[in-house]
Order: structure tokens, then sequence, then C-alpha cells
């Protein structure tokens, strides 16, 4: 009996004592963590299109804002959104022109592919670095590289836009001045990664259209 | 995802030893024996079935509504812990020869990350109960295949003049290596 | 205790090669293949793990006392839990990408065979002063041992070591390197190269010994 108290005692002093610990842990950490997730998602979203966003839609898994520009005009929307992808959950934000006809961006936030070919997907920090430099986004026929896979979906060529009617297809082989306004190339040997990132873009314009015409109608 | 999805993708797809990293431990150290990797597999695939239900109940029913997302780590862990001796403690009691082909092995699925991890990322991936416990089948029926398989292999290793360095625990991962590489050909699979 | 006391500096470098936990006690493995796929993510996972084994052995050393034996498993699975919830919840907070890339390895330290083993084998044994130098040992040659594989995969995979180019443009990479596969090839090849450094340290040390033995005989 003395034995089992004992023991009872010792489990519930060592549980308390890490539960209290933990909490007031947590109450150090957490507002940090919350503080760090939204950074991340501002800056991603002031990436994509420059401005300050105001939520417009959070329903059903996807979240879109209205981004202005200084002078209060709407300057662009960004939609966040996800699916599945060659080996689990791709989750992305895209960009979109004010009237929400043309793609102007994109940017990967969480995935799981095969690093090496799938990865190629995310932006990578040069990438990055050449939207930023570049005035208006136009990169130009510099370009033409399957690697430069997320680099489509930005303005390239002569102001040349995707489609944001949710008709996007991937296309193999094709030289990229002759592709039309619903087409991606796909990433050499992560055709499948290419096409998830293409499906989750279309499923999500088509998504805030529908949720956007329903917040209208409401 | 659809139930038979999340089988296929947990049990092949995403294995859990093969491509996850989780559970290496028992499928380097009893994948000696085709009978024992079968005995372990089981057993294994047994409590990642029971963890999966009751972790999803605590997260769902104590530790979200609390607030207490903090403590899960602490609480999944003590939860596994106290199922495998409760486990160990009703085969004991209801049938001796399960006990005899699963026992042994059940203390050592305690410091088992494949349970731990599949515990926490049916967490992350939001599944709900029904989904969780096929994830858990999955998982297991996934660990179970990779330790089978290894132990086919190795039961023929044994006859192999393999180099002296590499005996042991470096051909075995090696095999693991070209396991590992023939199950990418499921990745992509969809459903 | 029976066993031969070691000297404190042994009960640190002990951990280095003689016993260090991946390359010759084969503990720890998933967290080793997991997050290796470069040597930062090994970096990070190494520390993460240190501070949780030096926390833990402390606790655990200083309360070894009033722990009965019954319980002992239990108590230190909680004061494991305790701290690599710490450890989450600081690189959540501090270091978000790391945290990011580490995933849900970070909690899974707690089930991380090496922790509870040295509990069990060391710290609950002994003083907090030599818990804590063993725990610094053990944990400083799994962190090495992390870096070595992360290191190499990631050279191969990417012609990177620490996101530094090292290898020129020219070299393919070898994907397979940073893709499950490579992992477990690298590691294997590794364990085979420390077999043969040890066989080879062991023959020097016989033959050490033997002559020495001989020069006695015919003095």
């Amino acid at each position: 009996m003395k034995i089992t108290l004992h023991m009872l005692a010792t489990l519930i002093i060592v549980g308390a004592l890490a539960g209290g610990g933990l909490s007031l842990m947590n109450g150090w950490a957490e507002p940090l963590i919350q503080e760090n997730q939204r950074q991340l998602r501002d800056a991603a979203i002031g990436f994509l299109v420059p401005g300050t966003p105001e939520e417009a839609v959070d329903q059903d898994g996807l979240t879109a804002w209205r981004v202005r520009d200084a002078e209060g005009q709407l300057a662009g929307w960004v939609v966040r959104y996800a699916g599945v992808g060659f080996q689990d959950k791709i989750d992305v934000m895209i960009a979109l022109d004010p009237e929400r006809r043309e793609i102007r961006g994109l940017k990967v936030l969480q995935d799981s592919e095969t690093p090496g070919l799938g990865t190629w997907i995310r932006l990578s920090p040069a990438n990055e670095t050449l939207l930023l430099t570049t005035p208006d986004r136009d990169l130009g026929e510099a370009v033409n590289d399957a690697k430069n896979y997320p680099l489509q979906f930005f303005a390239y060529g002569g102001g040349k836009h995707l489609s944001a009617a949710g008709d996007l297809e991937v296309v193999k082989g094709k030289k990229r001045k002759d592709l039309a306004p619903n087409q991606v190339q796909a990433i050499t040997a992560a055709t499948i990664s290419s096409r998830s990132v293409v499906a989750i873009v279309n499923a999500a314009v088509v998504k805030l259209d529908a949720l956007l015409a329903q917040q209208g109608g409401a | 995802m659809e139930l038979f999805g999340i089988f296929i993708t947990a049990a092949v797809i995403n294995n859990f030893v093969l491509s996850q990293f989780l559970g290496i431990c028992p499928f380097l150290g009893v994948s000696g024996k085709l009978s024992s990797a079968t005995s372990m597999g089981m057993a294994t695939t047994f409590v990642m079935v029971m963890a999966a239900g009751v972790t999803f109940l605590i997260q769902e029913y104590v530790l979200d509504p609390a607030g207490l997302g903090f403590l899960q780590t602490v609480s999944f862990i003590l939860v596994i812990a106290s199922l495998v001796q409760f486990v160990e403690m009703v085969i004991k009691k209801v049938s001796t020869p399960l006990y005899r082909a699963l026992g042994i092995f059940l203390p050592l699925i305690t410091t088992n990350c494949a349970i731990m991890g599949l515990c926490l990322f049916a967490v992350m991936k939001d599944f709900s109960f029904i989904e969780s416990l096929v994830f858990a089948l999955g998982a297991g029926a996934g660990f179970t295949l990779a330790l089978v398989l290894m132990a086919g292999i190795r039961e023929e290793l044994e006859l192999a003049n393999v180099p002296l360095n590499l005996r042991g625990a470096g051909i075995t991962l090696i095999v693991a290596g070209t396991l590992a590489l023939s199950f990418m050909g499921f990745a992509g699979m969809k459903f | 205790m029976s066993k031969k006391e070691l000297s404190l500096g042994a009960d640190f470098t002990k951990g280095l090669w003689d016993q260090n936990p991946v390359l010759r006690q084969l503990l720890g493995m998933c967290p080793t293949l997991a997050v290796t796929t470069s040597a930062i993510n090994g970096l990070g996972m190494g520390v993460a793990t240190t501070f949780v084994l030096v926390c833990a052995s402390l606790m655990v050393s200083l309360v070894r006392k009033a722990i009965p034996a019954q319980v002992r498993i239990a108590s230190y699975i909680v004061i494991i839990a305790a701290f690599v919830t710490i450890v989450d919840l600081a690189m959540k907070a501090k270091f978000p990408a790391l945290s990011k890339s580490l995933g849900a390895f970070i909690p899974l330290i707690v089930v991380n065979c090496v922790i509870l083993g040295r509990q069990e084998a060391y710290a609950s044994k002994n003083n907090p002063l030599r818990s804590v130098v063993d725990a610094a040992g053990m944990g400083l040659g799994f962190t090495a041992s992390l870096i070595v594989l992360g290191g190499v995969r990631e050279l191969l995979g990417n012609r990177t070591v620490f996101g530094f180019q090292l290898l020129p443009d020219v070299w393919e990479p070898w994907i397979v390197m940073i893709l499950p596969a490579g992992a477990f090839l690298t590691l294997g090849l590794i364990l085979g190269g420390v077999n043969m450094l040890n066989r080879h340290r062991e023959q020097a040390a016989l033959q050490t010994a033997r002559r020495a033995s001989l020069a006695v005989k015919e003095a």
C-alpha cells in the first residue's frame, strides 16, 4: 500500500511539474509562433501582390485577400488553397489581377514533393530575387528552362499571362513562345507534381469565383 | 481522400519504414527471421490501430477543447506506453498462444517511433476517427510488408558472401536502400 | 559500482567514437535517416536531441533516488517528453524555418531510443555531473554522425554543404542521395567504413600487444 501511494505520488508530482512548466513555456512561445506565421503569410502576400491586404473570403479551406495599393486602388487578389500532390498536400498562394482574369504569380508555401525533382515547383531564392528586381516582372525570354516552372505563372515575354478561367493544362516538349495562355510547361521528370499544382490553381480560381458570387448574392 | 486511398498511401506510397523512416529500430533488429518479422508486424499493427483511436479521442475531446495542444507529446507518449502495458496484460490473460507469439515484442513497441509518428501524422492531416483507424491499419500493413520483405531477403543473405566490413547492419541498410528505391515506383499513384 | 570507474574525460569521449550512438550502437536511426537531407538539418536535429538528452539526464540523475523502480520508465518518459515539448516550442518560436524542415521529427525525439537508453543505463545510476558529461558526449557523437551523413548526402545530391556550393556545376547532382534510398545506402556504406577502421585499429593493437609480449619473453 505504501509503495503504491509512493508510486502514485511520484507520477502525479512529475506530471504536475511537467504540465506546469510547459504551460509557462507555452505562454511565452505561443504569441511568438503566431507572430511568425503571420509574418510568413504577409511576406508571401506582399511578394505576390505588393500593397495592403484585406481578407475577402475565408471559407471551405480557401482564403482570399483583396490587395490595395497606396492610393486605395485594387491592385490584385491573392488566393490561398491546398490540394493533393505527388506525395502529400501542396499548399499554394496564387496572385490574380484585379479583374481575376489572369494569373500573375504563384508561391508554394508547403509541399513534400520528391527532393530534386518535384521540388522545382518551389520558387528558388535566385528566382525570387530575379522577380523582385525585374520591373513589372517582365522576364522576357530569359525564362526558358523546365526548372523555372514557377516563373511561368508570373508575367513573361511582353506581359503574357496565364488564364484564370480554370482551364489551365500541362503540356510537354513545347517551345515557350508557342504556349497558349492556358498552357503550362511541365517540369522534366516531375509531370505529376506539375499537374498537381495546375489542378490546385484551377480549382482555386473556380472556387473563388463561386464563393464571391455567393457572397455577392447574399 | 477516400478510405481506400488513405490505406494504400499509408501502406505503400508513403511506406512508414521505407519512405518516412519510422520504426527503423525494429526494422533492423527484428528482421532476421521471417517468423518473428511477421509477429512483430502484427503486434505493431494491433497497437497502432488502438493508439490511433485513443489518441484521436484525446486530441478531439480533451486537448483541443481545453487549448492544451502543447501537452500533445506528453499525453500521446503516456497513452502509448500505458496502452502497450494494458494490451500485454490482456493478451496474457486471454490467450497463451497469442501471448507467446506477440508477447516479447510488445515492450519493444513503446519506443517504436512508428506508433508515435502515426498518431502525430493523423492529427496533422486532420483525419476523422474512421480515417485515423484506416490510416493506422494501412501504416501497420506497410510496416509488416517492409519487415517481411526484409526478413525474406536477409534469410537469403545468410548464404551470400557479403564483404566482411558490411556484414550486419551495413548490408541490411544497403538492402533497405534498394527496397526504398523500388518502393518509389508506387509514388504518384492517384485515387 | 562494480565496473571500473572511468575518468570524467573518458566518460565524455566514449560517446564520440567507441560507443557512438549511431555508428556503434545503432540507436536513434529514425531521425538519423529521416532528417539528414542536408548538413544544416542534421545539425539542427543533433543540437535539439543533445539539449533534450542533457536536460533529461540532469533531471533524472537529480531525482533518481526519489523515484520508485516500478514507475521509473513512466517518469523518465514524462521528463523527456516535457523537454522535447520545450525544444519544439522554442524552435517554432525562434527558428521557424528549421522547425518546418524538421517537421514531425522534433516531437518524435521523445521516442529516440538514445535518450531513454541513456537514462536507464547511466543517468539513473550516476551523479548529476557525470550524467551530464555522459549525455553531452553521447549528444555530440550523435550530432557529429548526423552532420557527416547530412553533409555527404547534401554534397552529392545538391553539390553543396551547409548551403555553400563545393562541387562545380558540371557535377550532375545524384538526386537519389537526397531521396530516402540515399539515406539507407549512405549510412550502410559509412557503417562499413567505420567497421573497416575499427578492424584496422584492433589488428594494430593486437600486433603491438603481441610484439610487447614477445619482447618480454626474449628479455
